[in-house]
Order: C-alpha cells, then structure tokens, then sequence
C-alpha cells in the first residue's frame, strides 16, 4: 500500500512539473525586437478635413458614430495598425495587438508603437485591458465581433474591419479614412495602388502570362487556390496561378505529385516562409520542375511588410512580383524606385537604406532570419542565373 | 460536524475570492468611482467582472457537484463528463458552431446541442444492451467520443486555420474571457436548476453506487433513475461548459478533494465538492488573467493549482 | 393456496442452462433452506426468485406475480441479501440501513426521524448498537452482513431472499443471524429463502430443506420429522459419506449432527 502512494506521488511530481514547465512557456511574452533606429513616425496627419459627429457603416454592417475625432485610437489588427501608420495617426495609437515585436514594419516606421499596451489578439481580447486604455475609438478585425459588441455597451466605438482582399481593404482604407478624419491621406494612399495597377495594366497588356505557383508559409506544399487574395496578385502582376483550379477559401494541401503535373515556370515562396529559396531547389522530388531546373525561385521579399497580403502595402508585392516575371517590361529598378517612393510618403522611412540595415543586422523578426531573402539579393541570384 | 466545518470554511474561502475576482483585472476599477456612480465604472463591473466572477464561481461548483454525481454513479474514481461523451461532444458541437454560423450565442448553444446529443447516442446505444449495466454506457461513452473526435477532425480539417481553427482549439483550451451579462441567464439558470435538482436526487444517486441487483431489490428502477441523474448531471455540465469551453480537471478533482477532507458522501460532501469546485476555477481564472500580459487559458491553472492540492491530500492520508 | 409458489423455472447465462425445471412451494412462517455444493445453481436460483435474472416459469407471491413487478412494488414485497454488498463508498452504517426504507419513500423524499430512529434500533437489533455513526467500509466483512440484514429487516418485505448469510459471520453471529430471522418470521404472513454454506445450521434452523443438485431439485426434507437415514441418503449425493447424530445440548433441546465418514484417500499431489 505504502509503495503505491510512493508511485503515486512521484507521478503526480511529475506531472505538476510538466505542467509547470509548459505554462512557463506560454507566459513567456514575445521579447519585442525594438529598435530606436527606425525613422521617426510620418509627418503631417491630414488632421481636420471632417466635421464631426461622423458616422460610418463598417464591414460588419454596423453604424458607428464618432462624436469627436479621436485622439486615443485602439487597433486590435496588424493590418489595421499598419493603416493608421500610413494615415499618420502613428502617434494616436495608445495600444495595439499582440505580437507587435514580428513586425518590422513598426519599429521601421513607428518604433514608439512596440511600447504600446498590447490588447491582445483575435484569439483572446483583452477587453479590461482594453477598457483601461479609455480610447475614442477602437478598431477590431470582424472576427472579434463579440468583443466590439461589450466594448460598445461599456461605451467605446468600435469599428470592424475586414481587409479580406483588394476590394475590401479599399474599402477599409475609405472606412478608416472617414472615421478619422483623414480621408484626403487615404485617398492619397488609395491613388497609389490605383495608379501603379493602371501602370502594370498597360505595361503587361498582351504580354505572355507565365504558370506561376506560390507556397505558403506553412510548407512548400500548400498553396492559394484562384478564391484568394494571392491568386490575384499572381494575375495582377501577369502571371496565371498554377493553383488556380483549387477553391479553398485558404491555404490547401498539396501533394509532390500535382505540383509536378502543373510545372510551374515560376515558384514563388510567401513572405514568412518557414523554409529557404535552397531547400525548394535542393528538393530532390522537384528536380524536374520546370521553375527549379530554370532556377526560378524567389521569396516574396518581407522586409517591411508581408507583400503577399492585403496590407496597406500590398501593391508592392505586385510591383516586385511583374519585375520577377517579366524583367523585360517591369524592370528592377523602376519598381525599386516605386517601392521606395511608398514607404517615403506614407511611413517615413527608406527602404532601400533599412533593407540594407536588415541585412546586416539580423534578425528583425525572430527564428526566420534563414527564410529571409532581401531583395536585392534575390535580383542579384537572377541576374547571375541570367548571365550563366 | 466536521463538514459542516469544512463547507463554512470553503464558503468562505470561495467568498474571498469572489470579492478578490470583483477587483482584479486590466482595467484600474475604483471602489468610490463605483458608489459614485461613474458609468463607465458601473458598466465595466457589471458587463465584465460580475458576469466573469459569476460563471466563475458558478461554473466550478457545477463542475464540481457533476464530477461527484459522475464518479458516484459509474463507481470510477476517474469517471468525468468525458466518460459519456458530454466534453467531445461539445468540443465537436462548437467547432460546428464556429464554422456554420457566427456570433457567441450560436457557439454556445451548438455546443449544448453537441454534448446533449453526444450524451444521447450513447444512452441509446447502451440501452441496446438489455442487462442494462454501467459497463455498457462506458463502453458506448467510448466509442462516441471516439466518433465525436472524428467528427471534431474532420471539423477542424475543413476549418480556415487561422481564423477558425485557431477559434476551435482556442474554445476547447476553455477560458472565462469575453463572458458577457447578456448570454449568461439561460445557461446560468438551467444550471442552477439542474443542480437544485442534483441535490434533490442525492439519495438516488447514493443507491445506484451499489450493486445494480441489490439497487433494484431496494425498489430503484436503476434504468430510468440512471437515466434521470445522468441527463441532469449532463445538462449541468453543459450549460456550463458551452459557455466556457472545456475546463479540464475541475469535475475531477473537486469531489475527491470533499471526499478526501470529510471521507463520507453525504448532501454535504456533495457540496463541498462544488464550493471546492468554485474555489478552484475562480481562483484559477483571477490567475489567468493577472499573471501575464495576455490572457491565458484557465485550464492551465486549475492543473496548476488542482495537482499539489490533491498530492497533498493523498499524502495526508498516506502518512 | 400457498403463501409462495415457483413453478417451472428455468434460467442460466447466455444461453447456457444452469437452473432447469424448479418447482417448490412454501407456506407462510416457513424458513426454507437450499443446500447443494458450489456450482449447484444456488446463487442463480435466488436472483431468478428476486427476478434479477432473465428466466422462464413463474414465481406467485400470495396473488402477486413477481415477474410482472416494478422494482418499487418488488421491493415492498421482497427483501435480498446478496452473499456480499456492492457499496464501495465511504456512508455511514445508518446511511446503509436507511436505504431499506426507499421502496417507501417517493423520488426526492429523504427519510423520516422515524425511520432514522426504527433504523437505529434495527442495527442494534442485530449487535450493531452504538456502530450507527461508523464508515460502512470500515466495519468487518462479517459486520456489514448484519448491517444489510438490518437493512432487510425494516423494510417491512414479507418474503426474503438471502444469499449464505452466515459465510462471512463468526460462530455466535451465525446463530443470532437464523435467530433473528426465525423471530422475524413469527410476524406472519412472512416467509423466507436462506441458501446456507453450513448444514449444520440447515438442519437445525430451517423448517424445510432443499437439495439442489446441477441445477435441479434433488429432494426436499423436513430435518424435524423426516427419518435420519433417508436424510443421510439425500444428503450424501451433496456432501458424500456422511452420518447423522443427534445431540442434546444442557437445556435439553436436541441437536443434529453431521459427520464425515470416512472415504477413499485423496491425493492432492499433482505433480507426477
């Protein structure tokens, strides 16, 4: 008897150590890689060319009215957050979402915005965190529906938001735009993404469009079928996805065998990619790929923004992209120049000069430095591809 | 009376931490801002602590007093709502809840019908069975929940693994955040109900721990009143946790803690059993959202706080 | 008419016969015995009595078929006394005799202080006074037999089934069991079935015996009129070579006996 207790006890030891250990590891917090060499937040906010009381329907349908333009705004997703930097409301934000240390994006552009209190995440809001900030307006993706709902009853306007694809991030753009008072910067940045697909448009009117597959995040094997977001910037920037006859609303699962029997000419890997541009042309199983024997292989560059979603940013993953497949007609430096031109107006700083900066001073996000590929870099592999 | 002891003293202790529960939290609450009837003040106490506070106790001391019904009833010191299906199948229900339909009140009630329906499959697949032992209803439990796991992964494979499958594994991870005042009543009341009703049937449930034919020959219809305890058990345990998602360790530690501590199971140990319960997930809740940045799930802490406490009690009774 | 009638009853497991074509009768204030070895179909005997078990045949009770019975009404007529009880948990030993009064009690009823006290006394009825307070599981195997007969006793049951009662009692309590039951039945109409280990208490306890033998009756006896030597022949199918003596004890009352003769050696050695 005396001896299974003994057992019994040391088991139970045992496992209120491993419980121990595991919570340890989840209340370890993001250690935030703020750095204070970013640029200073952008410039003039375009304060003022609203007359408040404003109300706005959001993309969850709601009306919401602002009384006053707000000066503590929440945001409670990256996207959204990247928005009101872009707007210049940088210095407005008094708490931000989770995780706010893996974008580069912030500390290149707002550094002061990493110190924030954070409101946690889409999985699990911090409504008292929240409420504690007092702020005048929160904005939430719509999936925190249920949160927007109490924080309206304690008395905050909440706006939901739902940048899904190109459409509605315009729209949120507009949205956001309105409720803050900065609808002429908004336009500003609308007018950019508009004029460089204008300019793409008539560049790559009749030229040949290229089988290209992208690889998620996640592994090579799992792609973007012709619902997603992705699937229109591969089209965009004229290529054809070789993913298109998948309709998954996300990322799907593919085998070895359907890539190879689609052959893409290009494979293009997400921006956080969790493995490197050497692993895929190393990849035993694809050596007959057409991308791989040709050499072309390239990671979506994520440096300041993940390009291959629908961030504020997002035309440049198109831009970079129509220079990848059609060097000829989109060259290197013109859309190096476009991508340096944006981040000058909207977040303040130079790509060109960070990117550099990155490179040396690895890593800006942790645990993926080795899936980073600069852009630069990337050009200079194709060029050399190019001259062999 | 020695309960009666114990129970005063876990009242007590549970009081504390509801008043404790009342005033901690993210947002700086002031007790005069409060009396002096600062409406922000007002709203965020009652819309967010009280409704938090109130699953919290509640919610344990459901957990509690079913655990005990539960493990009387199979004679299985490991018995739990999972032994007939009530936690896969609510784990399932809301998965469906999160990929159909949208809105909190929608998971909540699939995830209700989830375990009810769970719970009913297997006590018709049992009752074909016409001995009608426990060992039946355990082994239909078995087989549903190893339907319900299916079900709940071929859910989780059609989900959008952000967004849905991260809201699926999150729910079934459990926590009292985002609560609201709004969605408790139905769930609150049938709960307190079911347990009004527990308590009612504790002499049944004492006669059906016995030997089934010695039962019978007691004058308990052992099908019908097997059937009654564990429907009410059941609808306890779910209002509860379709709320909340799954709380792991609560049904099964509070009882053996009462039992433990007063070593009889009279109507008080039964309640003891609930206010330990109540004491464990509140205490575990206040811990989950004070201790980090970020909100943690609070099945972590009622392991956390659960396992010393029981290895303690059975070193205590070892010694 | 008598006060219980079996007739025709048959029963086993899955199919497999244990009990085949058992008929017997007894009259009210009747203490009837059944005798046989292990695996004679005892024990199956009494839970298709108490209806416990699937069977066919019928078994009246004055004019109630037992088989159409719902356990309450069962319970109010009937009283069983497995040959050990299935409480696993930590209850008082009152809690244990206070189940007795469920038939009596609707759903959500608790019992009465009456019952409480009637509960009280029938423990101390059968040597257990003083004990009501004490876990059930702490109490000796032979303790919580007499606490479960406690619990028969006030249920107010006009015929009991017990299950070798006395395997688990020492030499007094076994004496003070068949004579609480014997005083029990003086209340008549009562009547009771007692499967025994011990035949010595068979033959001086019961009104009547029966011999079950692979699952069929192989006689029945009245061990206070019947002559000893066709007892002894009935009784040797059961146990072997036996013999019978009387004894007379100081109070003058007669005892019978039953011996071992003596029979062929066995050799327990079974290794080569």
């Amino acid at each position: 008897m005396k001896k299974r207790f003994g057992a019994t006890k040391l088991l139970s030891l045992l496992l209120v150590m491993a419980m121990l250990l595991s919570a340890g590891a989840c209340g370890k917090t993001e250690g935030g890689a703020s750095s204070d060499t970013g640029a200073s937040s952008s410039g003039d906010s375009g304060e003022n060319d609203a007359h408040y009381p404003v109300t706005v329907t959001d993309q969850a349908g709601r009306e919401v009215t602002i009384a006053e333009a707000p000066e503590r705004l929440v945001s409670g997703y990256y996207i959204s957050t990247s928005l009101l930097i872009a707007l210049g409301l940088a210095e407005k934000l008094v708490g931000i979402e989770a995780k706010a240390g893996s974008r580069p994006i912030y500390s290149l552009s707002a550094p002061a915005l990493l110190e924030l209190p954070n409101v946690g995440s889409a999985k699990e809001f911090d409504l008292e965190g929240c409420a504690a900030l007092e702020p005048d307006l929160v904005i939430l993706p719509i999936k925190l529906k249920e949160a927007a709902g109490t924080l309206e009853e304690l008395g905050f306007p909440v706006l939901l938001v739902n940048p899904e694809n190109q459409e509605l991030l315009t729209e949120t753009i507009q949205i956001i735009g309105k409720a803050t008072g900065t609808e002429s910067r908004s336009q500003a940045l609308l007018d950019f993404t508009d004029a460089q697909e204008e300019r793409l448009e008539g560049l790559l009117s009749g030229a040949e469009t290229p089988n290209v597959y992208l690889a998620g995040n996640s592994s090579l094997l799992s792609t973007a079928g012709s619902a997603m977001y992705q699937s229109d910037l591969i089209s965009r920037a004229g290529g054809i996805n070789a993913a298109a006859e998948i309709e998954d609303t996300y990322w799907a699962e593919i085998d070895y065998e359907q890539l190879l029997h689609w052959n893409p000419e290009y494979i293009i890997l997400a921006s956080d990619a969790d493995y490197t541009v050497e692993d895929v042309l190393a990849d035993p199983n694809l050596k007959d790929c057409a991308a791989v024997t040709s050499g072309n292989v390239y990671q979506m560059p994520g440096n300041a923004e993940a390009w291959d979603s629908p961030v504020p940013g997002g035309i440049l993953g198109i831009v970079w992209l129509s220079s990848i497949l059609h060097p000829d007609l989109c060259p290197e430096s013109d859309s190096a120049s476009i991508i340096e031109e944006f981040y000058e107006t909207f977040y303040g700083f130079s790509y060109s000069e960070s990117h550099a900066q990155s490179s040396r001073n690895l890593p800006l996000r942790p645990g993926l430095e080795s899936g980073r590929y600069p852009f630069v870099i990337a050009y200079a592999r194709q060029s050399i591809r190019h001259a062999v | 009376m020695r309960y009666k002891l114990l129970c005063a003293l876990c009242s007590g202790l549970l009081a504390a931490l509801i008043l404790l529960s009342l005033f901690t939290g993210k947002y700086p609450l002031r007790l005069e801002e409060l009396l002096g009837g600062n409406e922000l003040h007002r709203r965020v106490f009652l819309n967010l602590r009280a409704s938090r506070t109130l699953v919290g106790a509640m919610g344990g001391f459901a957990l509690g007093v079913s655990g005990f019904v539960y493990q009387t009833v199979f004679r299985n010191p490991l018995a739990s709502p999972d032994i007939i299906g009530v936690s896969s199948g609510a784990s399932a229900g809301a998965a469906a809840g999160i990929l159909f339909f949208s809105g909190a009140a929608a998971v909540t009630v699939s995830a209700f019908l989830g375990a009810l329906g769970a719970v009913a499959v297997v006590l018709t697949l049992s009752a074909l069975d016409k001995t009608g032992r426990n060992s039946s209803i355990v082994l239909a439990g078995i087989a549903v929940h190893a339907l319900a796991q299916t079900v709940l992964m071929c859910l989780k494979l059609t989900a959008d693994p952000e967004r849905e499958l991260a809201s699926i594994e999150y729910w079934i991870m459990g926590s009292l955040n985002g609560v609201s005042i709004h969605s408790l009543g139905g769930n609150l009341l049938l709960c307190l109900l079911c347990l009004i009703g527990l308590f009612l049937l504790h002499r049944q449930i004492i006669l059906l721990s016995g030997e089934e034919g010695e039962a019978r020959m007691l004058g308990v219809s052992v099908g019908k009143i097997r059937l009654l305890v564990l429907l009410t058990a059941t609808l306890t345990v779910s209002s509860v946790v379709s709320l909340t998602g799954l709380i792991s360790f609560v049904g099964l530690l509070a009882p053996h803690g009462a039992r433990l501590l007063t070593k009889d199971n009279r109507p008080g140990t039964m309640a003891l059993a609930g206010l330990l319960g109540g004491v464990l997930l509140l205490g575990a809740d206040i811990l989950a959202r004070s201790v980090s940045a970020v909100e943690l799930p609070v099945s972590i802490f009622t392991s956390l706080l659960g396992a010393p406490f029981l290895i303690s009690l059975i070193g205590r009774r070892s010694s | 008419m008598h006060f219980f009638t079996v007739s025709n009853l048959s029963a086993g497991y899955g199919g497999k016969p244990v009990l085949e074509d058992i008929s017997f009768s007894l009259d009210s204030g009747c203490l009837l015995g059944i005798l046989g070895a292990n695996g004679s179909g005892k024990t199956t005997l009494l839970k298709a009595l108490c209806n416990l078990l699937p069977h066919k045949g019928s078994c009246i009770l004055e004019e109630n078929v037992l088989e159409k019975l719902k356990p309450g009404q069962m319970a109010k007529l009937c009283g069983y006394i497995p040959q050990r009880s299935g409480i696993s948990l930590d209850i008082s030993a009152l809690d244990v005799v206070l189940m007795g009064f469920n038939p009596h009690l609707k759903l959500l009823e608790r019992p009465t202080q009456a019952m409480k006290t009637q509960a009280a006394r029938a423990l101390g009825l059968v040597g257990l006074a003083g004990k009501e307070a004490l876990n059930y599981q702490t109490l000796s195997e032979g303790q919580k037999q007499l606490c479960i007969l406690a619990r028969t006793l006030c249920t107010g049951s006009r015929l009991l089934f017990l299950d070798e009662p006395e395997s688990a009692l020492d030499f007094r309590f076994r004496y003070r069991m068949l004579e609480l039951l014997q005083d029990w039945l003086t209340q008549a109409p009562r009547a009771a079935v007692v499967s025994l280990h011990d035949p010595f208490l068979a033959l001086n306890y019961c009104h009547r015996l029966l011999l079950l033998s692979e699952g069929r009756i192989l006689g029945s006896l009245c061990p206070k009129t019947d002559p000893p030597h066709r007892m002894e022949e009935l009784l040797s199918h059961i146990y072997g070579e036996i013999s019978l003596a009387s004894c007379t004890d100081r109070s003058g009352r007669k005892h019978l006996v039953m011996l071992k003769e003596a029979s062929a050696p066995i050799r327990a050695n079974i290794l080569p």
